[in-house]
């Protein structure tokens, strides 16, 4: 999945389509498999990034070896009692529903009655203290600034400050970058599974419940298998594996597998309203994972997951996996990928904290903001480091910290604007090592794409439709008496 | 001896095994969706950190000493040069440590959840189940504990008594006379370890096995695990013609990040040589 992040307005309708199909039965009403986060904010659950806290995701050790951050396997196996990384309902927040019937059930009263919000959890009354989004449009620049991407971030075009780059970045700390109006920047960052090529909680799991599906590489919990040792939520970088209370089994995103496996879309990117999803097949070397997961710059991961990925339109790749059992439906639909075209063609986009060596699927075209207001008004289209949101704090969020590849990326998507006004309006091409008809299909895809242009999805190879029909009705939720309250079919 | 002692000490002790093997089985082929830990970790963290590993760890303690007690004869340890007395100090005061650590941490587990100072969230998860769970252990655990204490001077020597006749019960020979003259609490106490394991299929307790599966399976397995969809393998495999051997388990191919792929069970002869998986 591809998320250009140029086109997201915030309006959390992926988050609530999500909500309404996978995560409104008791146990899960706190969990949110997509979530959109106000950037700079501490996100959810708060202070997911940091992983001195959470060790999650792998690290390199010196002798090279790869290591989940939680320890050895000897180590994880005595956190089963107890595990000390592992977050608790209030660092995502305690659900709650309203009193609403005191609205129309009150008597008559002085005063207009209220509904006041009572927990679901416990059914008491609660006071609200967080909730998610509680930060939401930077709701609270105190917040904001316990982003950890702050840290070393400097403002973008200092000099029209009359610093220079040197003096605006003293202490390396959160305080120099400014959140004061007039260099304010916010965006949002929709967040769901990352469906990694290396998933740390697949590692994790002691019950080898978690598993990678080989046909499309969506990352599924067997709630058959879990046992709820919980080793998965502390395991993933991105807490996007949760606990269910109410079945003592951890869920996470699904990507929709029923949806895919009929040929569509998963319900996030489909009800996207800014229609920011792009969602494609990708062909990749399983055997160069692990090598990518233990390239020792953290700044060149995300260039060692493209060499992962491979070339459909290469003859000895498509021979290959048509000897790997990927069917001819499949190769066809890679071959005419928007993701493949994003992400490797034209190299648009990042995936979100390659650091953490999972090596996540879904990629983020980084976002373009408006100029900077002190800038002077030119009438040419502003570079990269002229715009509202530093450089640097994407680089932090997608390239581990290297400006360079979020640059790169702007200034292609500024040429791809300068090349629609030179089309429009005869002004000078501009200087791009794309070719203008590259930018006019960057343009299209990014702009004006239709549905079928956003999602090549084939369907799952099935051999009858009988099977077809099986797994229709045995795929997503349970409704026999074997599950648990709450429960849904793995 | 009285159809009573033939009934608790004879009949009583197959009843519970029988109970707990078919009903763990049962649950664990057919209810395996319900076989969960059901960790409350996530609800309550601040109480837990304690509570919960002194008492795993203490009942580990108690569980191997029983074990040790049963297995090894008296004739063995007489052999050995040990004297009754000698033992008697050493289970005493190994057992007598354990036994505080344990009754204390169920203590703080009891605390937790249901005293003044438990969580409110943790109070709206505890079932019916728990409840009851809660009762059985603490009679078994107290039970034990108090036939430890009481039995300081080693009046009772249940070696000669209670471990003959659990093997007897291991061996289908069970002769209630060796245990029906036994003090008060370690009457009780046996009958409430029947009462447990008739009880454990049913609750959450069953996490134990799968504890110590994971010890075994865990560390023997790659990081990575891949699997096929159900049902998928041989369609693929029909219009790969000829490509990969026939897949048909759920288990069929696995590969790892942090190894060497071809270690884990038949992804040696499953391998292939370039773009395998898929990605959307």
């Amino acid at each position: 999945m591809v998320m250009n992040l140029d086109k997201c307005l915030g309006c959390h309708t992926c988050s609530i389509t999500c909500k309404n199909a996978w995560t409104s039965r008791p146990g899960t009403e706190y969990m949110y498999f997509n979530n959109v986060e106000t950037r700079p904010g501490v996100g959810y659950p708060r202070d997911w990034e940091d992983q001195d806290r959470w060790l999650g995701g792998w690290e390199l050790r010196d002798n090279g070896d790869l290591r989940l951050r939680g320890g050895n396997r000897a180590v994880r196996l005595l956190k089963l009692f107890y595990n000390p990384e592992q977050p608790e309902m209030g660092d995502y927040f305690e659900p709650w529903t309203y009193d609403y019937e005191t609205l129309t059930s009150s008597g008559r009263t002085e005063h207009q009655p209220v509904a006041r919000p009572r927990s679901l959890l416990t059914g008491e009354r609660v006071e609200i203290e967080w909730g998610p989004n509680w930060d939401d449009d930077l709701a609270g620049t105190q917040i904001a600034r316990q982003d950890p991407n702050l840290g070393g971030v400097r403002p973008n075009a200092p000099e029209a400050d009359g610093l220079d780059a040197g003096e605006a970045d003293p202490d390396a700390t959160g305080e120099s970058i400014r959140l004061d109006m007039h260099d304010l920047f916010m965006k949002y960052l929709p967040r769901t599974c990352n469906h990694c090529l290396n998933p740390a909680c697949v590692a994790a799991c002691p019950s080898g419940a978690i598993y990678k599906r080989e046909e499309d590489g969506v990352v599924l919990i067997s709630q058959d298998a879990c046992r709820g040792w919980r080793a998965c939520v502390p395991a993933c970088p991105y807490k996007k594996v949760f606990f269910n209370w109410e079945t003592g089994k951890s869920e996470k995103c699904t990507f929709c597998y029923p949806r895919l496996e009929s040929g569509m879309p998963s319900v996030c990117a489909e009800t996207c309203v800014g229609r920011l999803r792009y969602m494609g097949v990708l062909l990749y070397d399983m055997d160069k994972v692990e090598a990518a997961a233990k390239t020792s710059d953290p700044t060149q991961i995300w260039r060692s997951m493209l060499d992962v990925i491979a070339d459909p339109n290469d003859p000895e790749v498509v021979s290959a996996a048509r000897e790997g059992g990927v069917p001819q439906a499949w190769v066809d639909a890679a071959q005419d990928s928007p993701v493949y075209r994003l992400v490797k063609q034209w190299g648009l986009a990042l995936p979100l904290h390659a650091e953490y060596r999972t090596l996540p699927m879904v990629w983020y075209v980084p976002p373009m903001s408006p100029i900077l207001s002190r800038l002077e008004a030119r009438d040419k289209l502003a570079e990269a480091d002229e715009m509202r949101i530093p450089v640097d704090y994407l680089a932090s969020l997608f390239a581990a910290g290297d400006p360079e590849p979020v640059r790169r990326i702007i200034d292609r998507l500024v040429a791809v604007r300068m090349h629609m006004r030179a089309r429009e309006l005869g002004d000078p091409e501009p200087d791009c090592d794309l070719s203008p008809e590259t930018l006019d299909d960057i343009y299209r895809l990014l702009a004006i794409a239709r549905y079928e242009e956003r999602f090549n999805i084939p369907t799952a190879p099935v051999s009858d439709r009988d099977e077809a029909l099986a797994a229709q009705r045995e795929a997503g939720f349970c409704a026999s008496a074997t599950c648990a309250k709450g429960g849904f079919a793995s | 001896m009285t159809p009573l002692d033939i009934f608790l000490w004879g009949v009583c002790p197959y009843i519970a095994f029988t109970i707990l093997i078919l009903g763990t089985v049962i649950r664990r082929v057919f209810f395996a969706r319900t076989w969960t830990t059901k960790s409350s970790q996530f609800l309550e963290r601040r109480q837990e950190r304690v509570a919960t590993p002194l008492f795993h760890v203490a009942l580990l303690f108690v569980f191997f000493g029983h074990l040790g007690g049963f297995l090894i004869p008296k004739s063995v340890t007489d052999s050995l040069g040990l004297t009754e007395e000698m033992y008697h100090v050493i289970a005493f005061s190994m057992g007598g440590v354990a036994g505080v650590a344990l009754v204390l941490g169920l203590a703080m587990l009891i605390r937790r959840r249901f005293g003044k100072a438990s969580s409110r969230r943790l109070r709206a998860n505890t079932s019916t189940m728990d409840r009851v769970l809660y009762v059985v252990l603490t009679v078994t655990i107290l039970s034990g504990f108090i036939a430890t204490l009481s039995n300081a001077n080693g009046a009772y020597v249940y070696r000669e008594g209670i471990m003959p006749w659990i093997r007897g019960v291991f061996a289908l020979h069970p002769d209630p006379t060796l245990v029906m003259d036994a003090p008060l609490p370690f009457k009780l106490h046996m009958c409430c370890w029947m009462v447990l394991f008739s009880l454990l299929p049913f609750t959450r307790v069953v996490h134990m096995f799968s504890g110590v599966t994971a010890i075994f399976k865990y560390p023997a397995r790659p990081d990575l695990v891949y699997r096929r969809r159900e049902g998928a393998a041989e369609s693929i495999a029909a219009q790969a013609a000829a490509a990969a051997p026939a897949a048909s388990a759920a288990f069929a191919g696995q590969a790892s990040a942090a190894r060497p792929l071809g270690e884990a069970d038949g992804a040696g002869e499953r391998r292939r040589e370039f773009p395998r998986g898929v990605t959307r």
